[in-house]
């Protein structure tokens, strides 16, 4: 089920012990745009997309989109026709209530400039419940190649089941807690309470690349440690409380095979094992004008899913270093230009702060104290005094479940 | 003309590993360097002597000489060295062995000796003109009588035949070259050192030249057909010009074209890397061969890929040619005495691969003197011995070779490489039995391995791989006559690797791939006249294949055992040649082999709707019992080659060959990897077959000093295999879903010069194109619209220079390099999403090229110096690979990060490499 990866011992191994892997300048060649349909349709009660939209040259980093204006619909066996709309330019979502039902068959179909573009006739395959996500303290091989990693790995089983091959997603979302809570600010160099919440805050990152999975080759009719995402015990995002949501999408057997030449095709390695590199058709093709290419796949796959929350208490523990904050909140050095002198800002009196403030040394204040004479005032940056401004201090749902 | 005082040297100014032979038997102690004995000639005799200090430096004298005249003196002086003399006026002019004639004096006297044999000859038939001999010990001024003087017909002809044997320990020399130069008649030894000439009755002069000993003479008077075994001493002198004469006109006279012999002693010429002299490193300094670069194994001979060559040593073909990626070849040429590489006008006795024939053979042990030989580098050591076992009759070669880059690794602090383990080794051994005059049977085996485990606790890898090479030859050689002989062959082979991945304890799995190869083969070689040699033999080979089987490890391993079927073949073939010197001018060679192969049961095999294979067309299966014939294809393969000689120094050859192939690696990369898998044909695996008809032009130019071609070739493939875009190889039970089969072509022209002397080397240029054509009948099976489209070996360009310039005689320098434009690759063109990932879009097949590889190396050799009484001479060797620290791209590729698409090149040695070894011999 990894042999795909299989050789990247080896080409690690050279470069280990011989070789080393240089940027390089290249002129990519242009080429004609060629159009792009994308869609996902499961089973789950959600909006399922279809995406359209054209290849870019490799030469300019993010050319100006293509103006796509296309009716979208997906057409049941029986003829029953659900019209997609228009949510942004190139992406269309299906109609409320529109989900695909086991053991039908769906077929998607774009009218674009005038020509018309079809997918097979997908059958939705049932889905398959995820068993259990769980982690390892692991060392794995930097993309790049260069260094191996420490960190945890994050893996899933899944139940048994007929089903064979599988698709994943993940949305991965980690608890931030600045070192200091901001509790008030300078405004028109008065100390004023704050009117927002900045800290605990949220973030959620989202998988970025193909995740394959296929129960061939092996003795039982299910998947065990699936390698979904790994975060280097460098990251912070393991500091405190990391939950993990998986997306397992059964697949078809084609649909399997069209992802895996995909993901070989973009995860060349430069290495002599790569596999043969080549355009990938999928199962979408121009019935208009059928020599012509049309890249993109039509997915109908049943989809489950399983999060579950990983904390430092009882998982991470000391198995993993606790990751530095990433802001810097020591002590802020500013030194006086006439007298020279020089000294630490973070605390002092409140006119001090004021004036740090206003000059722009700290952002925050997050211990004041009036009462007793004298009069203290603790300032930070903002980075360590409040997360709002990066990530949102709305609790998700699932936080707490 | 014992040759006992002989420092003998061999490889002098060559690379890496000093080759000295030295033999201490019978020693005089009192040596007087001959220089010392020159100046007391010259007070005692008041002449002046004439000679240049190199020639004598290395000479000394023992004993007395006996006798008054300067004449006595001087021939006791120099008997039994490479050094003549000439008195004339008081003055004695030395000349070194008339090889090297690059004095107006030696050749005239050289000449005006021609005058008087020819007198001689002209009365022979009356009388005993030779009657006044010289010492019969003087064997260059002796004549020998050959056959019985009563049986003489005159102006009839007769078979000279006999051995070539080194005087110093009795073995055998094969490829000395035995000739006569009035007419022109040659012969070179076989592997036994045997030669035959037939030659007119009366008086000749044999000349017999090989590389490294000392050209020698012989007068003989052929009355009927005889023997005359020959025996040559080590050249003392200086190697070099001895090269010039050895090969000298080789290059013209060869009725085979597109061939090239390469000794030992030449890979010494050619700085390596890490240390280690290599014969397949030598073999890709040729026109026509190329590597894909560093750290891949694999050659492309002619726009051939690489699993068209058959690399055979002793006849046994080897499936995996390197070590540690490439980086070594598995042959340790310390236990090698030769490599002959045929890209065109193959001889019909080879055949099962499209491209080349690498002809591999393995050293003998001296069978009088037990010898020794080894060096060090910072990455190997080796060893080998020489073990008479019976005097005159039997010996052993053992050699080895191994890596201590564990104990490197371990002894390293940084904790990446600690703990890794890489090592591979390699043992040859060589039995050679002599059973009596007619009969010689010789045992060979090898073995090598190859292990690599990485410590890190790596997700998606494999951890501990491993790969194996062993095979064993015994061969029989009869004589039945002079003119006769048979070689029969018993050949076992087996290529295995595995490997393993135990990191996630249920995904911890086992997997394995085996192939053996088990021949027969049978050759008879005969000399019929002077004019024909006939070659014929018959052989078989049984295939069996494991392609693959994969085995859970571990009670916790989930994986379930899968294995591939075995697959089993037989390969059948007969062959008949005959090479015939039609004139002195004009030399044919035309062969025939039938080739047969049968794919054979148990196995199961699919059939597929209409002409698209893939897993949606399969339509049935057939299930073949054991033994039971699945396929069997097979078809003649005409062998020709021609030579016509415009002068003595130049000729034109043509010639023409087909091969077929029944064995495919399943590898879509430009190189050979060890994980690749062989499999045979097919239902649906088709023979391979290659049609090449070339054509070259050689003239030899300053006396054979330099020697010049030109060859161009046009080669016609049939059923190349290419592959779907994303195929896997791996335990693919179904492999013809993945595979593409088309037609190719190759052409080419190659153009090298070689020089000897002093400054030496070749140079060569070629331009070579290779094309396939992928035009199926599904989308998947078309490639680049179903046009010719460029493999990915397809090097357009490709120059080589290997330089060697000898300072003294114990110091040298060599400067190579080497150039060839990029290998083809598929770069991305266009990027594009699909659900929120970054994918790219790819170009057509091969249609752009990585950079051009430019690379030189530098190598510098410094021996001990040359006391005969030594117990062990030792040799160091200073080398610096890629001495511009060019980055050469071994691949480049391509990556999308955060949507823009970023290219990288893998550098396998950016960076100059400079290693020191050691080496030593006794």
């Amino acid at each position: 089920m990894r042999r795909g990866a299989n050789y990247s011992f080896l080409l690690v191994f050279m470069i280990i012990f011989f070789g080393c892997v240089q940027p390089f300048e290249v002129d990519f060649p242009e080429n004609d745009k060629i159009l792009v349909i994308s869609g996902v349709l499961t089973n789950a009660d959600k909006t399922h997309y279809v995406n359209i939209s054209y290849t870019r040259s490799l030469n300019d980093d993010y050319g100006m989109p293509e103006i796509i204006d296309a009716e979208v619909s997906v057409e049941d066996e029986f003829g029953n026709v659900f019209s997609y709309l228009q949510e942004s330019n190139g992406r269309y979502t299906s109609p409320m209530g529109f989900k695909a039902e086991i053991g039908v068959k769906y077929q998607l179909k774009v009218l674009h400039e005038g020509q018309l573009f079809v997918s097979e006739q997908v059958e939705l395959v049932s889905p398959t419940e995820i068993d259990n996500v769980h982690w390892d303290p692991k060392e794995v091989i930097d993309s790049d190649l260069e260094e191996v990693v420490f960190g945890a790995q994050f893996f899933i089983d899944s139940e048994e089941s007929q089903n064979r091959y599988f698709r994943y997603e993940w949305e991965g979302t980690h608890l931030i807690l600045p070192p200091f809570a901001a509790t008030h600010e300078v405004i028109d160099r008065q100390i004023v309470e704050i009117d927002f919440v900045p800290t605990p805050c949220y973030s959620t990152g989202y998988s970025n690349n193909l995740l394959l999975a296929t129960t061939v080759g092996l003795s039982q009719p299910r998947v065990l440690d699936v390698p979904i995402n790994f975060i280097p015990e460098t990251d912070s995002k393991l500091r405190h409380a990391y939950s993990l949501l998986v997306r397992q999408y059964s697949l078809t057997e084609s649909a399997y095979n069209y992802y895996k030449q995909l993901k070989d095709n973009n995860e060349s390695s430069g290495s002599f094992f790569d596999a043969q590199q080549g355009s990938i058709v999928g199962n979408i093709t121009n019935a208009s004008d059928p020599e012509s290419i049309v890249l993109g796949y039509f997915e109908v796959s049943g989809e489950s899913t399983k999060r579950k929350k990983f904390t430092r208490g009882s998982d991470f523990r000391n198995l993993i270093a606790l990751a530095p904050f990433p802001f810097y909140c020591g002590e802020i050095i500013v030194c006086d230009e006439e007298t020279g002198e020089c000294g630490d800002i973070t605390e002092g009196t409140p006119e001090e702060a004021i004036e740090n403030i206003t000059l722009g040394f700290a952002d925050y204040i997050y211990q004041l104290d009036t009462s007793d004479m004298p009069q203290s005032a603790f300032v930070q940056r903002r980075g360590c005094t409040d997360c709002s401004y990066y990530a949102t201090t709305d609790t998700p749902d699932f936080w707490y479940e | 003309m014992v040759n006992n005082r002989a420092i003998v040297l061999g490889g002098v100014f060559l690379l890496f590993c000093l080759v000295i032979q030295y033999n201490v038997f019978g020693q005089v102690q009192s040596d007087l360097p001959v220089t010392t004995v020159i100046s007391e000639l010259e007070k005692a005799h008041e002449v002046q002597f004439f000679y240049q200090n190199d020639w004598l430096d290395s000479l000394s004298f023992s004993g007395e000489l006996q006798g008054d005249s300067l004449e006595d003196k001087l021939t006791q002086l120099f008997k039994g060295t490479s050094i003549n003399y000439f008195q004339f006026e008081g003055r004695v002019i030395l000349t070194k062995n008339v090889a090297i004639i690059d004095d107006p004096e030696i050749t005239k006297s050289f000449l005006s000796k021609e005058k008087d044999v020819s007198v001689i000859e002209k009365g022979l038939v009356f009388s005993r003109e030779y009657i006044n001999q010289a010492e019969a010990s003087d064997l260059e001024n002796y004549v020998f009588e050959i056959g019985n003087r009563n049986e003489m017909v005159s102006g009839g002809n007769s078979t000279i035949a006999g051995y070539v044997k080194n005087v110093e320990d009795g073995e055998a020399i094969e490829g000395a070259l035995v000739y006569t130069q009035n007419p022109f008649i040659a012969s070179s030894t076989d592997e036994n050192g045997f030669y035959s000439l037939k030659l007119p009755n009366g008086k000749h002069t044999l000349f017999i030249q090989f590389v490294g000993m000392k050209t020698t003479t012989r007068n003989v008077v052929i009355f009927s057909s005889g023997r005359m075994d020959i025996k040559m001493a080590v050249d003392i002198i200086a190697l070099q010009e001895v090269l010039v004469e050895s090969d000298r006109d080789i290059n013209v006279s060869n009725v085979q074209m597109g061939v090239r012999k390469i000794d030992i002693e030449e890979s010494k010429n050619i700085p390596i890397l890490l240390g280690e002299k290599d014969l397949m490193k030598v073999s890709t300094t040729e026109a026509g061969v190329q590597t894909v670069g560093e750290g891949a194994s694999g050659f492309n001979v002619r726009g051939g890929k690489s699993d068209q060559n058959l690399i055979m040593l002793n006849k046994a073909p080897i499936y995996n040619s390197s070590h540690f990626f490439g980086f070594f070849s598995v042959f340790n040429s310390e236990a090698m005495e030769s490599m002959e590489i045929f890209k065109s006008g193959i001889p019909a006795k080879y055949g099962g691969r499209l491209s080349s024939v690498f002809d591999i053979r393995s050293k003998s042990g001296s069978k009088t003197d037990f010898k020794g030989e080894g060096g060090i580098s910072p990455i190997t050591g080796r060893l080998t011995l020489e073990i008479p076992l019976i005097n005159e009759k039997t010996s052993l070669l053992v050699s080895g070779r191994t890596t201590y880059s564990n104990w490197i690794l371990n002894k390293s602090k940084d904790a990446e490489f600690n703990g890794n383990k890489v090592s591979f080794y390699d043992l040859n051994a060589t039995l050679d039995h002599e059973l009596g005059d007619k009969d010689r049977l010789v045992l060979t085996g090898y073995f090598s391995k190859d292990r690599f485990k990485l410590a890190s606790d790596t997700l998606f890898s494999f951890s501990d791989f491993q790969y194996t090479n062993s095979n064993a030859t015994l061969d029989w050689i009869h004589r039945f006559n002079p003119n006769f002989d048979l070689n029969i062959s018993a050949i076992l082979v087996k290529y295995q690797y595995d490997l393993s991945f135990t990191d996630s304890p249920p995904n911890s799995f086992n997997q394995d791939f085996t192939l053996e190869e088990k021949n027969i083969e049978v050759e008879l070689n005969n000399f019929i006249g002077d004019k024909h040699t006939v070659n014929y033999g018959l052989g078989a080979k049984y295939y069996v294949i494991n392609p693959g089987s994969k085995l859970p490890f571990g009670t916790e391993s989930i994986i379930s055992p899968q294995e591939v079927p075995k697959e089993y073949g037989l390969e059948s073939f007969i062959h008949i040649s005959d090479q015939f010197e039609i004139t002195d001018r004009i030399s044919v060679y035309g062969g025939l082999r039938y080739s047969m192969f049968n794919a054979l049961g148990p196995q199961q095999i699919f059939s597929y709707e209409g002409s698209v294979v893939n897993g949606s067309t399969r339509t049935d299966s057939t299930v073949y019992g054991k033994g039971e014939i699945i396929s069997a294809y097979h078809g003649p393969e005409f062998r020709f080659s021609g030579r016509f000689s415009i002068t003595d120094f130049s000729s034109l050859k043509i010639s023409y060959n087909k091969t077929r192939q029944y064995i495919h690696v399943m590898s879509n990369s430009a190189s050979l990897s060890p994980t690749d898998t062989w499999r045979l044909s097919s239902p649906h695996l088709l023979p391979q077959i290659a049609d090449q008809v070339s054509v070259g032009f050689y003239r030899n130019l300053l006396n054979n000093k330099l020697e010049t071609s030109v060859e161009t070739y046009y080669k016609f493939l049939q059923n190349l295999k290419d592959f779907k875009v994303g195929s896997d190889f791996m335990l693919n039970q179904f492999i013809e879903r993945d595979i593409l089969q088309g037609p190719g072509e190759s052409y080419g022209i190659e153009f090298s010069i070689k020089k000897k002397g002093k400054l030496n080397g070749w140079m060569n240029y070629s331009y070579a194109r290779s094309f396939i054509k992928l035009d199926g009948d599904a989308a998947e099976e078309i490639i680049n619209g179903g046009k010719y489209f460029p493999t990915s070996y397809d090097k357009p360009h490709t120059v080589n220079v290997v330089s060697n310039y000898k300072l003294t005689r114990r110091f040298s320098l060599s400067l190579n390099m080497t150039y060839n434009t990029g290998r083809p690759v598929t770069i991305p063109v266009a990027i594009y999403k699909l659900h929120d990932f970054d994918n790219v879009y790819y170009s057509d097949r091969n249609e752009y090229r990585i950079p051009d590889y430019f690379r030189v190396d530098f190598g510098m050799n410094l021996e001990g110096n040359h006391i005969t009484k030594k117990l062990s001479h030792s040799f160091w060797s200073f080398s610096v690979y890629n001495l511009l620290g060019r980055d050469n791209p071994y691949s480049v590729f391509f990556k999308v990060e955060d949507g823009v698409a970023k290219s990288y090149q893998l550098v396998v040695f950016g960076n100059p490499i400079p290693t020191i070894s050691y080496n030593f011999k006794f």
